[in-house]
Order: C-alpha cells, then sequence, then structure tokens
C-alpha cells in the first residue's frame, strides 16, 4: 500500500511544491538515500520508496563502488552528494 | 496551489522533525536497590502472559500496530516489562541489529548525554551557554543557560511546524540546505533572540542543535567524537548508535541519529533504573527529577495564538510528559498515567516508558500522516490499546 498509493498521492502534489527550494530538495534527497543505503543497509528499492513518500522528485543515483548518493532537483540542477564514511558517523556532504 | 504546498511540506516537516512526546512530573519510584543485571548484550525474555498482559487484547494492540495502512507504517515494536523482553517484531526489511532514523528522539539521547557530562563534572545545568559555545552571546543582563535549552525555552526564534505556513518551517531548512550543513549551531545561533530566555517555551531542535555544541564546547575536541560512545552507547551496551555529523563536525543528535529499537529502549530502562546500572550511578541523583519536571516557561499560559503546532503540550528536559499545564482541561495522553515519559520522532517514532509499570515501548515507522491532530489521535489508539492490554496486576 505504502509502495503505491503514497507516491502517486504525493508526487502530483511534489511536482508543483519545492520549486521553491530546489537546493534543499536535492539535499533531502541524497542524504536520506545515503543514510538509508549504506548506514541502515536497506536494500535500494526500500530506500527509494521511503525517501520517494515524502518526495517525489529529482533525481538519484546511487554509486555503490564508492557508497556515495547524488542527487539533483527535478530540473537536474544544484547536484549535492553525501557520502558514507563510517558505521559511527553515517554519511556526510561532500563539499561543493 | 497554496494548499497543495502546506500538505508537501507538512510532510517534509513532520517528517524531519515532529516529535511530540509526553512526560512526568511525579518521582519514579526509588526502588531500583534490586536491580536485575543490565541487559548489556542479551535482554532476558518473557511471554506476554508471564509479565501480565491479557494476551487477546495484547494480540489486538498489535495487530492495530501493524495494520496495512496509508499514512501509518509500523517498521518495528518492542515491548518491555519489569526488564524483560516481551516482544519484539520488525518489518519493511528491518530487523534486531538494524539501525532506524530516530529523528527528534535524539534529542532524548542529549539530554541523557549531558545528565552523563553534569555527573562528572565536566557541566553544570544552570551553566550559561556562552561558557561552552561563545556564538550565543550574553545578551544584556539575560543568559541563556544550559537547562532553559534542555526545557526549550532560549527565546530563540524557531517556529518548528508552523500553523500559518509549514513551507516556512525551520527544520526543513535545518538540515537540508547547503547553509546549515556548513555548522547547524552556527546556523541557529544566527536566528534572532525573540523572547528573554526561560520565559516563552518553544519547542524547538534549534534549542537542541544548540545543546550538541555546548556538548563539544565542554568536552573539548579530543573526547568529543569517542565520549557519547565510551560515556554512555558502551555501558549501556548500545552498540548500534550512530551520529552523522555536518560539515564543521557537529554531531546531529537533534535530528540525524540512528540506532537499533532494541537499543533506544535502553535510554528507556536508564529512566527506570534511575540512571544506574550494574550498581554504577550515570547521572546525578535528581537528574530524572530535573528532566521530568515541567519547563518552567510552560506555568505561564500558553498562547492561543502560538503558531508553532509543537508547542502544544508538557515537556521536560528533551523529553514530553503527560502532565496538564495551567489551563490545560485534560492530560495529553489521558489514557496513561500522568508520570508516562516520551520521547517522539518525526514520521512515528515512539518511546513510551511508564515508570510505575516498568513498561518500556518503542515504535519505529515510516508514517506520512501530515496532520498533526490525526498522528496523536493514532497515538490515543494505540496507547489505549497497549495499556488496556495489562491486567490490574501488572499495574501498581
Amino acid at each position: 500500500m505504502r509502495n503505491l498509493i503514497a507516491p502517486i498521492l504525493l508526487s502530483t502534489v511534489f511536482l508543483t511544491a519545492c520549486s521553491s527550494d530546489k537546493e534543499s530538495m536535492s539535499l533531502y534527497l541524497a542524504k536520506e538515500m545515503c543514510s538509508c543505503r549504506f548506514l541502515i543497509g536497506q536494500d535500494d528499492k526500500n530506500c527509494r520508496d521511503t525517501v520517494r513518500v515524502a518526495l517525489a522528485v529529482g533525481d538519484i543515483s546511487v554509486n555503490e563502488a564508492k557508497r556515495e548518493v547524488t542527487a539533483t532537483a527535478e530540473d537536474k540542477s544544484h547536484p549535492a552528494t553525501f557520502r558514507f564514511v563510517s558505521k559511527r558517523f553515517g554519511c556526510e556532504l561532500k563539499p561543493d | 496551489m497554496q494548499l497543495v504546498k502546506v500538505f508537501v511540506f507538512a510532510l517534509l516537516l513532520g517528517l524531519l522533525f515532529g516529535p511530540l512526546t509526553s512526560q512526568a512530573q511525579i518521582r519514579l519510584q526509588t526502588q531500583s536497590q534490586n536491580q536485575t543485571p543490565w541487559p548489556k548484550d542479551e535482554w532476558p525474555r518473557k511471554s506476554p502472559e508471564q509479565a501480565g498482559f491479557a494476551k487477546y487484547k495484547f494480540n489486538q494492540f498489535l495487530s492495530t500496530v501493524f495494520f496495512p495502512h496509508l499514512t501509518f507504517t509500523t517498521d518495528s515494536v518492542v515491548i518491555i516489562k519489569d526488564g524483560f523482553l516481551i516482544h519484539e517484531d520488525y518489518t519493511n526489511g528491518f530487523d534486531r541489529e538494524r539501525k532506524h532514523a530516530l529523528f527528534s528522539l535524539g534529542k532524548t539521547v542529549i539530554s541523557a548525554l549531558i545528565g552523563v557530562m553534569e555527573n562528572e563534572g565536566l557541566l553544570q545545568r544552570h551553566d550559561p551557554v556562552h561558557r561552552y559555545y561563545p556564538a550565543i552571546s550574553p545578551s544584556g543582563s539575560s543568559n541563556i543557560t544550559v537547562a532553559q535549552l534542555l526545557n526549550m525555552s532560549s527565546g530563540i526564534e524557531w517556529i518548528e511546524e508552523d500553523r500559518d505556513n509549514l513551507l516556512q518551517s525551520d527544520p526543513w531548512f535545518a538540515l537540508y540546505s547547503r547553509a546549515s550543513y556548513k555548522d547547524m549551531p552556527a546556523w541557529v545561533a544566527n536566528h534572532p533572540r525573540a523572547h528573554t530566555p526561560g520565559t516563552k517555551f518553544n519547542y524547538s531542535s534549534g534549542d537542541s542543535a544548540l545543546l550538541t555544541a555546548v556538548i563539544r564546547g565542554a568536552l573539548g575536541e579530543n573526547r568529543y567524537s569517542s565520549y557519547p560512545w565510551e560515556k554512555l552507547f558502551a555501558p549501556l551496551g548500545m552498540k548500534t548508535m550512530a551520529i552523522e555529523r555536518d560539515s564543521s563536525g557537529n554531531l546531529g543528535l537533534h535530528g540525524i541519529a540512528y540506532s537499533s529499537p532494541l537499543d533506544i529502549a535502553k535510554i528507556g530502562l536508564l529512566y527506570l533504573e534511575h540512571g544506574r546500572v550494574d550498581g554504577k550511578e550515570l547521572w546525578p541523583a535528581d537528574w530524572v527529577e530535573f528532566t521530568n519536571k515541567m519547563a518552567p516557561s510552560q506555568l505561564n499560559a500558553p498562547d492561543p495564538n502560538d503558531r508553532n503546532l509543537q508547542n502544544n503540550q508538557a515537556y521536560g528536559a528533551q523529553i514530553w510528559l503527560n502532565v496538564k499545564r495551567p489551563g490545560d482541561s485534560e492530560r495529553p495522553y489521558p489514557e496513561l498515567p500522568a508520570n508516562a515519559l516520551l520521547g517522539l520522532g518525526t514520521r512515528g517514532q515512539i518511546l513510551l516508558v511508564l515508570p510505575d509499570e516498568k513498561l518500556i515501548f518503542v515504535r519505529t515507522a515510516t508514517d506520512s500522516e501530515l496532520s498533526i491532530k490525526a498522528r496523536k489521535n493514532y497515538r490515543h489508539d494505540i496507547f489505549k490499546l497497549l495499556y488496556g492490554s495489562l491486567i490490574q496486576g501488572a499495574r501498581p
């Protein structure tokens, strides 16, 4: 249920909503995806579902080898990258 | 359109920081002399029936909590009674060892940590914040104290969940902007001072972020990154605890910490044991009393026009209380005893501690419910079922 209805419902909402802050969109997606995937250790699909329940715009790309997640706003702008550093400290924002 | 925006942002917000908790002013029993050994590696177990739960009602509680729902998605449930693990259940890819996002439940860990530091003489709760974090400069004759931060009463402008414009609420930008990620406490310290410290209760992730800076200043750089693990998590056997950092190395206990549900239950157990772990005192003797006492600023009548939706119930030191504020007609959770303690984190994280019943309930979740009222009603529902499943003999 959560995998279907919520994202459908919310994606329409997000499309219009978040242009006001594209930077925080991409930071949100990258940070939450990185923590979910590499700190919590959930699988890719579960993490995307969890993150997108909250936010359905923007691209997420996961680099499994480097344990990094880069996300952009819906229009591919404002890329942000979070990198997994350790089990104790989780993910950190990579400088611009 | 505006409605849509509000909807979305409420989600994000709620997601982020929407903790709600409740707690109590009544002293915990001082019966911990005959402590059972601290469950460092493994919890002793009992069945729900052995622990005094009525089987049918208890199952009803569980099926309600795990019932598939559009906006309430439970990921785990853990129940401890009298020091025994009564029930644990994990779903949606989570398991016993796996961390879950704590969101604002991490605030309760901040308070636990400051208790440990005060016990070691590293700071005192009534110290001025600027002693440890000079970015909060003395303002006229009024200094913000550590206790005022713990009580969410700094007077620094902040709206956690804005009744009028959820898109403008602070926590979202506090976490997900480059400006704040550079240095979260510094970002908060730049907010205006709106009220005399100690006079206005205002639930604020910003105040909690400042506490992480106080912790850092009091510990010094060499100890900061290891102290929480050495002095709090290791003694409690919390092996999964992780705390993410901003780009200045501040530990984001106010919103970006992670642990397994059983590990966060141990913070609840520390309350039940009055800060004692295997005979060793981790907290000052009056720490539980202090944390469970309503913020002095809440003795002022609540402002009916308050825009911060999170300012709606009694609060202690980084933990919610279940007592009435002046003017409240009932307790926040009438279905629970008045000394219930509650840690809450966005997206449905719950740590409930019932001192008299020696009951700890942890729920981790991935909720997407926006309405603050619906979130609270959900808690009423499951608390009623949980407490109602305790047979009379299991209550004091």
